[in-house]
């Protein structure tokens, strides 16, 4: 979403180290917990028991599908929306009967959040104003934190003068020059463009990390949570399906729909017997809750695949060069379709034969 | 996805403020409007509440005071469809030509259709006296040729309804679809364009109307019999059945803007 | 046009309709407040808009009849008054039928207009900018005082031009209301038009008329240039 007279997004000066700004300001890293949090908008409900422990200075993403709950998550944690149950507790204070304005928590928002009669200066400086600071430091601390994300020479254009990018670095300064104890995003970098998108992400992560705030991320993109989140919780229908550090999600899924929603996932039939699966001749240990023997449907990542002489003969259909690596779709001869993550240099024509096997990783299942 | 509820709460009034606030804005407004209920129905000096007068109007039990009432109405409803009539005539046309072919008239066009605004109607008719002395002779006297003026006031009006409608539908791919396919202007115009600016030319039809219905000042002002200065003509001798007819006029256009925001609705929820 | 009694009836238009549109404005803004809320596109929303129309095109001849109906001297309320209280509202004279009588008539009319023009600027106002003065530490009163106003203020000063605009070119409600003199501009050109033959006066209609559309260019020019600047930020 560009504004016509914004102007291209311009490299942002690099930031300067936080420590360097503010070494002084303590930081204040606080825990969270949200203990079975329930949320129902009439005869919906879009929070059910929703629970999450923050450790100090963490970042956990919430990832989801839309309509999960994360966003709402997200704003009863805030206070924008009140609970219909649950306990809140921040620090160990319980923090649910306070108003949003009360909670000392720093919030970016997807869009439109700048006030727009304000310059980026006077945006900055406002959650100090609330607080009574004096003119001269307000100025000062503003300043400084327009300088941590990059911008110390646009303090004086306003909203509709800045690009997406530029907005919400600005927005990611108003929110943290006040030193919440929880930073919260919902979702600040959807509305942006690809590349713009790569180089907030490192900033906020980048910050995140200098300050040791406790910061709760909502994003429905798999390949964000992962690459910034200490932790990730997946979340589907209002409850946390799974949470851990990418690393486990990515390899350990404990149910099909996180394996499926976190990274792709090649659908193989084969047969369950106790926890050990057999498909196409090769032995997968199960992860995650037993499930009934018989037919089920394995979830294989395409790495976990290879390229074998011996192996399952196959019909290649695609083969797609993607700069690093090569994702190749061939068709087995049963009809089962899979993609293959392999080596950049392995060119394969469509319509050619291939033989794949597969490397025995622990894989989670769902029924068939 | 949260409810909106929840937001504008935080910007919004309570359920309290918004009671008290919309309770006397309805009373300050809608007391004049009660009152004049209120009249068609007394009794007279007896007091007391009756139809009588009601049932006169109906029964066409009038006197012969109410007599230009019925001019009035015939003539109103003469010039509404006239209004419409030469305003869309003129108006669509030039609206879908300036669209495709002329970009840079736009500008123009919308100038010229947004002046009337700035024109308060009694200066319009300074300035238009002389020229219905003119109209006058060629056309006669009739109140139908009050149409001419008409329609410049319900210019900037219409101008708007159509135009909202002309760039929601985005006519120049619709045209290019249709002329690449094969279709000559005139069917295009026919069945591409114009059944997508029903919606438009419905709402520009219906504001017009009621602009029509309650315009008072040219008229009176040429010495020309419509509606509005019949209904002043007769209030003076039949306050009762005056009364009654702007009642019922006021009814009238209530339900046309009503229908006009239904139009509105539909056509915005569909798009979702 | 430099004669005192044209400078007068310019005067008396010109405060009729600067007050009529400042007591529009703020009233028109409370109703729009209190409409804050209610569903866009519901019912309710689509009757105001309607009621607002037809209210907005009440002025004129309906709404003298209903002023006269209420507050006449046989008016529901004045016999109300004058038989329940004791107050006779017409002790000092009938002012309905003059000047002041045309304030709340006028009233009626300005009012839906502020509702019908104000209320796109106020849903305009982003939730997103209460919910992060809210997370800035901030409370209700500071978000009206240094967000929504601020913001708001084009708009309002926009409404307040068209409906002094609005005012100032009405004729149908004072030229019901009152028929005898010409206190307020339009009502001169009656005067002036009915008369051709005043000696000295041939062309005061035309030259009230120019009059008059002079002073709505200068304010409806006034008003697109807010109007530019209120609609840069509703990006």
């Amino acid at each position: 979403m560009t504004t016509l007279t914004a102007p291209a997004e311009t490299p942002a000066t690099p930031a300067t180290p936080i420590e360097a700004l503010m070494p002084t300001v303590p930081a204040r890293a606080a825990t969270v917990e949200m203990i079975d949090v329930v949320k129902d908008y009439g005869n919906s409900r879009a929070l059910s028991g929703f629970t999450l422990s923050m450790r100090p200075g963490e970042l956990v993403a919430l990832l989801g599908p839309s309509g999960c709950g994360k966003t709402t998550a997200l704003r009863t944690l805030a206070g924008l929306t009140p609970i219909t149950s649950g306990t809140i507790k921040v620090d160990g204070e319980a923090v649910a009967h306070l108003p949003t304005n009360k909670r000392d928590m720093g919030m970016v928002f997807q869009s439109y959040s700048l006030f727009p009669h304000m310059t980026a200066m006077q945006n900055v400086e406002y959650g100090l104003r609330m607080r009574k600071v004096s003119k001269d430091e307000r100025r000062e601390r503003a300043a400084e934190m327009l300088a941590a994300v990059g911008l110390e020479a646009l303090g004086h254009r306003y909203a509709h003068e800045l690009s997406g990018g530029q907005q919400q670095r600005v927005a990611l300064a108003r929110a943290l020059v006040t030193r919440p104890s929880v930073l919260l995003l919902d979702e600040p970098l959807s509305a942006l463009d690809a590349k713009v998108r790569v180089e907030l992400r490192e900033l906020i992560r980048r910050i995140q990390t200098d300050l040791q705030i406790t910061t709760l991320f909502v994003t429905h993109d798999q390949e964000e949570a992962l690459a910034m989140a200490d932790r990730v919780a997946v979340m589907s229908d209002g409850v946390i399906r799974q949470i851990g550090t990418p690393e486990e999600l990515y390899s350990s899924p404990t149910s099909a729909f996180v394996a499926d929603f976190v990274g792709l996932s090649n659908h193989v039939p084969g047969t369950l017997e106790g926890r050990t699966i057999s498909a196409y001749g090769t032995r997968f240990e199960l992860l995650g809750d037993d499930l009934p023997d018989g037919d089920v449907v394995a979830l294989v990542r395409p790495e976990d695949v290879t390229f074998s002489p011996d192996g399952v003969p196959s019909t290649v259909l695609t083969s797609s060069f993607l700069g690093s690596m090569r994702r190749t779709t061939v068709r087995l001869d049963d009809n089962v379709i899979l993609t293959i993550q392999h080596d950049a240099a392995d060119a394969r024509t469509p319509g050619s034969r291939a033989h794949i096997t597969f490397s025995g990783r622990p894989v989670s299942a769902q029924a068939r | 996805m949260t409810s909106s509820a929840d937001a504008t709460s935080a910007i919004g009034p309570s359920a309290l403020t918004r009671t008290i606030v919309l309770s006397a804005a309805g009373l300050f407004l809608g007391l004049p409007l009660f009152a004049l209920g209120a009249f068609t129905v007394r009794g007279g000096l007896a007091g007391g509440v009756t139809l009588i007068h009601w049932r006169d109007l109906f029964g066409g039990n009038l006197g012969a005071a109410a007599q230009p009432l019925w001019e009035g109405v015939q003539n109103s409803i003469l010039l509404a469809i006239v209004t419409v009539a030469v305003m869309l005539a003129l108006l669509v046309p030039a609206m879908i030509l300036v669209r495709l072919h002329l970009p840079r008239m736009v500008r123009v066009l919308e100038f010229i259709c947004l002046i009337p605004l700035t024109i308060p109607a009694v200066a319009l008719v300074v300035g238009l006296a002389p020229v219905f002395s003119v109209v006058a002779r060629i056309f006669g006297s009739g109140s139908w040729t009050l149409a001419f003026a008409y329609v410049i006031i319900t210019l900037p009006y219409a101008y708007r309804s159509i135009q909202a409608n002309l760039v929601a539908v985005d006519v120049v791919t619709l045209t290019e679809a249709a002329r690449s396919l094969g279709a000559s202007w005139f069917s295009t115009i026919k069945d591409v364009i114009l059944p997508n600016l029903r919606r438009g030319m419905l709402a520009a039809s219906f504001i017009s109307v009621a602009v029509v219905l309650g315009e008072y000042a040219i008229a009176s002002l040429l010495s020309r019999t419509n509606l509005q200065t019949a209904l002043v003509l007769v209030s003076k001798r039949d306050p009762y059945v005056s009364n009654i007819v702007v009642l019922l006029s006021l009814v009238l256009v209530l339900i046309l803007l009503f229908a006009l925001g239904r139009i509105g609705t539909r056509s915005r929820r569909s798009r979702s | 046009m430099g004669d005192p009694v044209v400078l007068e009836t310019f005067w008396n238009s010109a405060w009729l309709s600067a007050l009529t549109a400042v007591l529009g404005v703020f009233f028109g803004a409370l109703i729009c407040y209190a409409l804050i809320g209610t569903k866009p596109d519901g019912h309710f929303r689509n009757a105001i808009n309607a009621v607002s129309g037809v209210l907005a095109q009440f002025a004129g001849v309906p709404l003298a009849f209903a002023y006269i109906a209420t507050m006449g001297l046989n008016g529901m309320v004045t016999v109300f008054l004058k038989e329940s209280l004791g107050i006779d509202i017409y002790a000092n004279g009938t002012w309905l039928y003059e000047m002041p009588g045309l304030i709340l008539p006028y009233l009626a009319f300005q009012i839906p207009l502020m509702v019908i023009v104000f209320l796109p600027a106020l849903e305009a106002l982003k939730p997103q900018w209460a919910e992060a003065n809210a997370t800035l530490g901030g409370r209700r009163s500071a978000f009206w005082l240094r967000i929504g106003l601020p913001v708001l203020a084009p708009s309002l000063v926009g409404s307040l031009l068209l409906l002094f605009a609005n005012a100032f070119s009405a004729y149908a409600t004072a030229a019901a209301l009152i028929s005898q003199g010409s206190q307020i501009v339009p009502l001169q050109i009656r005067a002036a038009l009915a008369s051709e033959t005043v000696l000295g006066h041939e062309n005061l209609g035309g030259a009230l008329a120019l009059g008059m559309i002079l002073t709505m260019i200068v304010v409806m020019s006034l008003y697109s240039v807010v109007e530019r600047r209120a609609s840069r930020w509703r990006r």
